[in-house]
């Protein structure tokens, strides 16, 4: 009778123990965070003035981006324009790179 | 006869001493409530793809911490972007506190950009997220013999985006702690 009492006494003792030691599980992650910038695109070709020695001009070119091919560009290295660079089509995919 | 054998053994009970001792044993036996475990894991990270930087001017781009979309109202942006996920998973647990910690800016070898984060949480990955102001989050779940899942979604803003900045990637590390009882 003894024993068994002491029994009870034990395992209602270590029951309330345990219950007032609550295990506590920690835990802890690293969460990356990343943006990636690049220049801005170029716009190489502007429109071209039709007063700018028209004569030599055979069509217009029309703006482009990188990686794009320029389309009606008829006339390279022609002068007396703002727009002399940009009709060269060479410099223009060189400044967009 | 028999009744004869039978009374003279019965009479050596009486006149032999018998000799005997007692002793216990003690068992015990300690019983404890499960211990709650929880662990918490990055689903995803936080990328906000491919910025072009503004020819003049600052810029700036988010990533909505609710939705996981993104948007800039100036800048040219492209490649894919996803919000930061993490998920926290435990058993036997009872309450949690899950807190974060976000980097103030995004770095690339000695160029900066300005990183303001936010975060929100939702109890499936795919439900409705809610904002969570501060940094740290409170939630309760079912207890002993029990299991959850709670998920955490990042995102934030980037900001002061200038012709003058690096070209390249910037990183950062949001760290997230959870503690389960």
């Amino acid at each position: 009778m003894k024993g068994i009492l002491l029994v009870i006494l034990a395992a209602s003792a270590a029951d309330a123990q345990a219950v007032c030691q609550a295990t506590v599980s920690r835990q802890t992650v690293s969460t990356q965070v990343q943006i990636k910038l690049r220049v801005p695109q170029a716009m190489c070709a502007p429109w071209i003035e039709e007063d700018v020695d028209s004569s030599a001009v055979s069509g217009l070119a029309r703006p482009f981006r990188e990686g794009q091919t320029p389309e009606r560009l008829m006339l390279f290295g022609q002068t007396a324009s703002d727009h002399t660079v940009c009709l060269n089509v060479s410099k223009c995919l060189t400044a967009c790179l | 006869m028999r009744l004869a054998i039978l009374f003279f053994v019965l009479s050596l009970g009486w006149t032999m001493p018998i000799f005997g001792q007692s002793s216990s044993v003690t068992a015990t036996l300690s019983l404890s409530a499960p211990s709650p475990t929880c662990t918490i894991t990055t689903v995803s990270n936080l990328n906000y793809g491919t910025v072009e930087k503004p020819g003049s001017g600052t810029g700036s781009v988010v990533i909505h911490a609710q939705t996981g979309t993104r948007s800039s109202s100036t800048l040219s942006v492209s490649g894919s972007a996803s919000a930061g996920q993490t998920r926290l998973s435990g058993t036997n647990v009872a309450s949690y506190n899950v807190s974060r910690s976000f980097p103030a800016t995004l770095n690339n070898s000695g160029s900066s950009l300005a990183y303001s984060g936010a975060w929100s949480q939702a109890a499936t990955s795919g439900g409705t997220y809610t904002l969570i102001r501060g940094a740290a989050y409170s939630g309760t779940a079912g207890g002993a013999g029990t299991s959850f899942n709670h998920f955490f979604r990042f995102g934030g803003t980037v900001s002061g985006i200038t012709l003058s900045k690096s070209n390249g990637t910037y990183t950062g590390t949001i760290t997230t702690t959870a503690a389960c009882n």
